[in-house]
């Protein structure tokens, strides 16, 4: 519970012989319940203003967002920058944007579940829920942004009186499978390994509404052995299930691109480049998440320095794959002969859209390469600064993909210089607005920790004594 | 037509009036909602018709003069006419005074598009922008509606009182102080009523102004020759063409046939093919076309004829009466120039060779010594007879425009003229600076202006009387050939109209006047014969000719040529989209890129890049189009205008547009002091800087302050180093071109691209077509860039306008455009090709690939089908698709940038094609090969139990395109004339290595440069020679 600054160095030391505690601070089982469910149950004994204006800045953004959503559908796609030949601008870019944030906490749930990486448990819920929010955004973008939103479910296989099937043979449609898959297991995962904690909600519930609610979640959830038994298998097959998820959801998105013919976008390293990019821009998110959250509510004793550094190894990692990934595809256009594929990767780095070219590079390859030091890595304000340098390179990763291989294919003739409007700004802001309503939410009312995991690496590192 | 019409009424309770009638009407029609039921009760049938007609198109409703008894219902359907099937009229409209044979094809009684008349002799079924604008025109919800007098609207029964007062007046003094001022008239009847009226009324006066003319060729003539005669060119038996800041191809009343007759001899055969030479100011279609091209200004184009004749004298002996002297052709900047003397050398090698074989022409801004001179060439040359050929000029007796407008204006300022009428024509607008026929008009006791527009001039005018469209009247016009051409009235006046013909005939006879078809009858000689007159109107043209031979030689008069000397030189040019600012109001035309500026919705001051550096001219450098003003100064008025700056552009010469920025043309081209239909100006009006109707004036130029933003359909942004490099990078290989003497016919594949390695293979089996496989080619080496294949398409297909914004914007949704390339380094003197790009209906379609909801699928005959109705609006295929042909509608197009649905504008929906499905917002669209014409046909003939003839299926670009460049068939047939030409040498498919196998195939630019002037590295040709050795990628 207590903030001292020496417990996070302590932890963050490598000492070779024995592994340092995922948890600090003598916690025992009832501490921790205490401090997780503190954090929602806080809320019931003295109300946070904070919580509340955060909450209320977020709603408003929503709610502009929901304006700008009916203004889009009365008035049309119009609206926006999008033109020929750039027709998908902004709304793509957002969208492949929350896919790829969307990547860290399944990774983290379930890839690292099934390698037994023990520091996960004290951030996955967190990195999950983050996940599915960004889902949700994600997948607003998609459905926005056609141009007749109303027929929008005709790209669903739904048996119809015109007895008429999608398009197989199209990558959007592969996306619609994607990222609707990704998305059900993702929820189901998160809602799984939610059910102990929210049982143990239940139990410390002191109001009526409160417990009947999270009893009607924690489906009866009463710790037998059996419970435990049936719920360690199930969540077993879920990270078994979710783990390929993982790769081909990105995989997907990025056939969208490389799938057509269009010169900076038909490359076959796009999904090894876009699972990595995902995975580096979604450790960012949980950094620029995880480190207000844990200040605010006290919990740094469970997410350690460690965990956070853990995270910026996986950044540096996956940035260093993304930066590779740049200068391959530099070297495959210069080495494929193609003239419109050379052409496409000088105008990106020299031409019109250098600026948006040179800011992802310094965010996305430079600044993670900072995190070779290891002063970095454990100064908390450096790696908040980073992830946000991250998160805004991520952006404009997909901003260059997207737009400046359009804005310039192979007839000159029609080329044009992309512009947003307003209202592709309102737009991407307002889907912040819905990403932090539901984070917030979830803070209000979830366990932000797995209580049950944290209780299960705790017996470990006694053991290990 | 004048008299009272009578009462209808079809129960007691109408006659009445009864409120359950009125209820019942309401039930009945609720299209007449918003109508004033209770005015309708004492309109006559004919009135009743045309807002039936006009509100809910009726099936059947053929409400036209020509058959105006026919009632709907009809109870037993009149012959030959079947609901929903298109007829075709023909018909003929009027520009500048020369006329032009259309026909029309109408459904139900609604005519909805133009074509070129095939019996025109100048037509030949093809047409140019201006016709095919028509139809817009007949429906412009602009146009005047009702006679308006002193600001407020009026009836004609008013206006009839109030002029049979006048007239009386007139009568009793026989016309004095009548005066009728009109635009160019070709029209045979129109000419003999007025010249009636003015026998009758001997002491009126007639006068005629237009403010873009040929009166320099007519002076020009009768300096030649003593008299004037009108010269016409046949292309088809020249060699070598040399144009002297002409109009040959573009601009010309007979424009359409010299691209026909041109384009026999640039289908290059035999390693023979036809040279052209062009020297002009400005970049025009002449010298986009020509293999040589000498930028020159306007006012030294003089001494480079000179010099011409001076290379001719110098080097091939040629004897000319009063030679020009070399001493007289210094001072300007063409005689002194390098390339010029090298091109004279060239051209004087050339006409040396050919003689008789040569075409030389001079352009309407040229003056009359000019022309004088050219004729004096043509005549030595041998040319007289064979490519240039003379008729008498209708024209020949007035005076010019520039002198009739400023008698007039000086007769009333006598106090000579107290009433005046004016046919069509805006004088207040665009007369020259240095007459104050405004100031004039104010003077006139009664003025009275019949015309289609309620415009500047109609609002000084005292009556305003609304003009019935071409469309919509009997008349007739003489094409510059002198067919005399009879056009038919397809619909009853939509705004109860009067033709000229019916306001003037009153005026000749007492009592009730002959009927217009009468008169035109009469002019036609086949009063004798109903058969004889139901042909000339079904043909659209009469027999005779009106305009005899002659056969005139030159007097020999000395030439000494002026030159502009050191200042700089401004140019004004009819604008090839809205003229002389008479189809200012047509958003079809402002929307239209020019086709060589490719600029929509403004005029600027073009500019060379030479000049423009030397000015300290440029872009602001933002991403935008945004460019500097110029403050160009004439005789000391000045006006503002942007800048753009024009590579081929003369040094010290800047060119202006004439017809933009005016305040009384509409919705669209501009309309002040009319409450909320009022939109500002598109354009700037540079009239105030042409004093005396010149075509070029020395002028003082400085940079303006602030800049302005432009909308271009192609390069819509300023274009970088890198993307000016890697564009003419690959231009080589998009637009393929050759010198002739590279050219090797019996290669077939050597435009094609080849793709050595790998082998393209297909991801899935590659659908075979057994029926039809339509397809398509267009020849490089005929397309000028003309654009009437873009507006034949737009007005076909029911392509909607976006405006100026979102043009700005990347938006346009023109079906089919074309690309201008420049090619050659010299920025100043640059190469032109033309590329027009439609859909390319791949057989591999990359768009149907990657549509996720199959919107966009394969037709058994090998189109690219595009099923509106399930596009969800993904844009995927547009981003998929390399040729970038498809078009989104971001918005809603019906209500921007005019709101079509408003009650006032919905008359204009009556011009959409009922066989082509109007698109919503959020759709995709492209080009479909005209399916709906390909259907018809298809019907047609299986109903016929035959085949499908070549040729028989025609799309709306091919019909329109005046070089016959496109050419559509059945690429299964080998016989058909697109199978061969698939199959010709210059054959190729436009990016080829992405395995899309396209319909479309590129016929390739065959240049023809003299030995002498052939440039070291020809641009282009490098690329297109080497691409099949390289082996492909």
């Amino acid at each position: 519970m207590s903030s001292q600054y020496d417990l996070e160095i302590q932890t963050a030391l490598e000492d070779p012989t024995s592994r340092p505690h995922l948890v600090m601070g003598g916690a025992t089982f009832a501490s921790i319940d205490d401090d997780v469910a503190g954090v929602s149950e806080g809320f019931l004994k003295k109300t946070s203003l904070a919580w509340y204006a955060m909450f209320g800045a977020s709603i408003s953004v929503l709610a502009m967002l929901g304006a700008v959503v009916v203004y889009l559908i009365s008035t049309g796609v119009g609206i926006w920058g999008n033109q020929s030949p750039v027709f998908w601008g902004w709304p793509i870019v957002n969208f492949v944007f929350w896919v790829g944030i969307a990547h860290a906490g399944t990774l983290i749930s379930a890839i690292l579940f099934l390698l037994k990486q023990d520091w996960r448990t004290s951030i996955n819920r967190f990195a999950e829920a983050m996940t599915i929010f960004a889902v949700c955004c994600a997948g607003l973008f998609p459905a926005i942004h056609v141009g007749r939103i109303w027929v929008v479910y005709w790209l669903f296989p739904i048996p119809n009186q015109m007895e008429m099937w999608p398009n197989f043979r199209s990558p959007l449609l592969w996306d619609v499978f994607a990222v609707s898959t990704y998305a059900t297991v993702s929820l189901l995962f998160w809602y799984m390994g939610l059910i102990p904690d929210l049982a143990t909600f239940r139990d410390r519930a002191t109001s009526k509404i409160r417990q009947g609610a999270y009893a009607f979640f924690s489906l009866g959830w009463t710790g037998s052995s059996r419970h435990w038994h049936r719920y360690e298998k199930a969540y077993l097959i879920l990270a078994g299930l979710a783990t390929p998820l993982v790769l081909s959801v990105h995989t997907v998105v990025s056939f969208d691109f490389a799938v057509s013919q269009l010169p900076g976008w038909h490359t076959t390293i796009f999904p090894p480049y876009f699972v990595a990019g995902a995975i580096f821009s979604g450790f960012a998110m949980v950094l620029t998440l995880m480190i207000p959250v844990r200040a605010i509510f006290g919990l740094q004793h469970i997410v350690t320095l460690r965990h956070l550094e853990v995270v910026s190894k996986v950044i540096l990692a996956t940035g260093s794959m993304v930066g590779y990934a740049y200068a391959m595809e530099f070297f495959v256009a210069w080495y494929s002969g193609n003239p419109y594929e050379q052409f496409a990767f000088t105008n990106r780095a020299f031409g019109p859209y250098a600026w948006a070219y040179w800011i992802m590079v310094s965010c996305n390859v430079i600044s993670p390469q900072l995190f070779w030091f290891k002063k970095l890595r454990q100064s908390v304000p450096a790696l908040f600064v980073i992830s946000i340098f991250v998160n805004i390179g991520m952006w404009f990763e997909r901003f260059v993909i997207t737009v400046t291989s359009l804005s310039r294919d192979f007839l000159p003739g029609s080329w044009a210089y992309f512009q947003p409007t307003p209202f592709d700004a309102l737009t991407l802001i307002g889907s912040f607005g819905l990403f932090f309503t539901l984070f917030l939410l979830f803070i209000r009312f979830l366990p932000i920790i797995a209580i049950s995991e944290i209780k299960g690496i705790l017996h470990k590192q006694e053991s290990h004594h | 037509m004048q008299s009272t019409p009578k009462k209808h009424w079809r129960s007691l309770a109408e006659l009445e009036g009864t409120p359950e009638f009125t209820a019942a009407l309401h039930r009945e029609f609720p299209a007449l909602e918003d109508t004033d039921v209770e005015a309708l009760d004492d309109v006559s049938r004919r009135r009743f018709l045309q807002l039936m007609g006009a509100s809910m198109a009726l099936a059947g409703a053929s409400s036209c003069t020509w058959e105006a008894e026919t009632i709907v219902p009809m109870v037993s359907r009149p012959a030959n006419r079947v609901p929903g099937k298109a007829v075709t009229f023909s018909s003929a409209i009027e520009r500048g005074g020369y006329g032009f044979g259309v026909t029309l094809t109408s459904y139900d009684g609604r005519p909805i598009k133009v074509e070129g008349n095939p019996n025109d002799p100048i037509s030949g079924g093809a047409s140019d922008v201006f016709a095919q604008n028509a139809i817009l025109e007949m429906y412009d919800p602009d146009r005047s509606r009702t006679v308006r007098t002193a600001g407020a609207d009026s009836t004609w029964e008013a206006f009839d009182a109030a002029w049979n007062g006048v007239m009386d007046t007139v009568r009793a003094t026989k016309g004095a102080g009548l005066a009728i001022l009109t635009e160019g008239i070709s029209s045979p009847t129109l000419n003999m009523v007025v010249d009636s009226v003015l026998r009758k009324q001997s002491s009126a006066r007639l006068f005629e102004y237009e403010s873009v003319s040929r009166d320099n060729e007519i002076a020009g003539a009768k300096l030649a020759f003593g008299e004037a005669h009108r010269a016409h060119y046949d292309a088809s038996k020249a060699e070598v063409i040399v144009s002297f800041d002409g109009d040959l191809f573009s601009g010309h009343p007979a424009q359409i046939k010299h691209n026909r007759d041109w384009a026999k001899k640039r289908r290059p055969a035999g390693g023979r093919m036809g040279r052209m030479y062009a020297a002009e100011s400005r970049f025009t279609v002449d010298g986009g076309m020509a293999d040589h091209r000498l930028p020159v200004r306007s006012g030294d184009l003089g001494a480079f004829v000179g010099l011409v004749e001076l290379m001719l004298a110098q080097n091939h002996e040629m004897a000319l009466p009063n030679p020009v002297q070399a001493a007289d052709l210094t001072g300007g900047h063409a005689a002194t120039d390098e390339r010029a003397r090298a091109m004279a050398t060239a051209i004087a090698d050339d006409l040396a060779k050919h003689a008789g074989r040569s075409l030389l022409v001079a352009g309407p801004a040229q003056p009359p010594e000019v022309h004088a001179r050219v004729h004096l060439l043509n005549e030595l040359l041998g040319n007289f007879g064979r490519t240039v050929t003379f008729t008498e000029e209708p024209a020949a007796e007035r005076a010019s425009h520039v002198d009739s407008l400023g008698d007039l204006v000086a007769a009333i300022n006598a106090g000579e003229i107290q009433t005046l009428i004016i046919l069509e024509g805006n004088p207040v607008y665009d007369a020259p600076a240095d007459v104050d026929f405004a100031g004039a008009l104010a003077k006139v006791g009664t003025s009275v202006r019949l015309g289609l527009y309620d415009n500047e001039t109609s609002a000084a005018c005292t009556w305003h009387l609304p003009r019935a469209h071409a469309f919509e009247a009997w008349g007739d016009a003489l094409a510059w050939d002198g067919s005399h051409l009879v056009s038919q009235p397809t619909i009853a006046p939509l705004w109860g109209a009067r033709s000229a013909l019916e306001f003037f005939s009153p005026m000749i006879v007492t009592g009730t006047p002959p009927t217009p078809d009468k008169l035109v009858r009469q002019q036609t000689g086949t009063k004798g014969s109903e058969k004889a007159w139901r042909k000339v109107v079904h043909d659209g043209i009469a027999p005779q000719k009106a305009l005899k031979a002659t056969t005139p030689s030159t007097k020999q008069g000395a030439f000494k040529p002026s030159v502009v000397g050191d200042s700089m030189e401004i140019t004004f040019s009819p604008d090839p989209k809205v003229h002389d600012g008479r189809y200012t109001n047509s958003s079809w035309l402002q929307e239209l890129p020019d086709f060589m500026t490719k600029l929509t919705w403004d005029n600027v001051a073009i500019v060379g890049k030479s000049t423009a550096d030397k000015l300290g001219l440029h872009h602001a450098g933002n991403s935008k189009n945004e460019v500097p003003m110029l403050d160009i100064t004439v005789d000391g008025t000045t006006v503002s205008v942007p800048v753009f700056v024009q590579p081929g552009q003369a040094l010290d010469s800047i060119n202006l547009q004439l017809g933009y920025g005016r305040t009384r043309a509409g919705q669209i081209g501009g309309l002040e002091g009319e409450g909320e239909r009022d939109a500002s100006p598109v354009g700037v009006d540079v009239f105030p800087l042409r004093k005396g109707g010149a075509w070029f004036a020395a002028g003082t130029v400085a940079k303006g302050s602030g800049t302005y933003e432009l909308a271009m359909t192609q390069d819509h942004h300023l274009v970088d180093d890198i993307g000016m490099e890697g564009a003419e990078d690959r231009r080589g290989m998009l637009v393929r071109e050759e010198n002739l003497t590279d050219y090797d016919e019996k290669d077939k594949s050597h435009f094609r691209h080849k793709v050595h390695y790998p082998e393209h293979g297909s991801l899935w089996t590659e659908p075979s077509f057994e029926g039809h496989a339509w397809g398509m080619s267009i020849d490089l080496n005929l397309c000028n860039g003309c654009n009437a294949c873009v507006i034949a398409c737009q007005s076909e297909n029911n392509i909607p306008v976006v405006g100026k914004e979102e043009v700005m914007n990347a938006r346009e949704m023109h079906w089919i455009r074309i690309d201008r390339y420049f090619a050659g380094d010299d920025v100043d003197s640059p190469q032109l090709a033309m590329q027009p790009v439609n859909c390319q209906q791949c057989e591999m379609a990359p768009c149907e690939q990657v549509c996720p909801v199959a919107a966009t699928t394969h037709s058994e005959e090998g189109l690219n089908d595009m099923v509106y109705n399930r596009c969800v609006g993904t844009r995927y295929c547009a981003n998929n698709c390399p040729f970038k042909v498809r078009r989104f509608n971001y918005k809603n197009y019906r209500k921007n940038p005019v709101d079509l649905t408003d009650s006032y504008n919905e008359v204009a929906k009556l011009g959409l094609n009922p066989e082509v499905s109007v698109r919503v917002r959020g759709v995709m669209e492209k080009c479909t090969y005209c399916v709906q014409r390909i259907q018809e046909t298809k019907i047609e003939a299986k109903n016929a139990q035959r085949p499908i003839q070549d040729g028989e299926i025609v799309t709306a670009c091919q019909q329109a395109c005046p070089p016959q460049a496109i050419i559509f068939g059945d690429k299964n047939d080998p016989e058909s004339a697109v199978s061969k030409l698939h199959d010709s040498a210059r054959a190729y498919e436009m990016l080829a290595e992405l395995q899309l196998k396209p319909r479309n195939n590129f016929l390739a630019k065959i240049r023809n440069p003299h030995p002498s002037l052939v440039p070291a590295a020809p641009a282009g040709s490098e690329a297109a020679g080497s691409h099949g050795d390289n082996g492909g990628h």
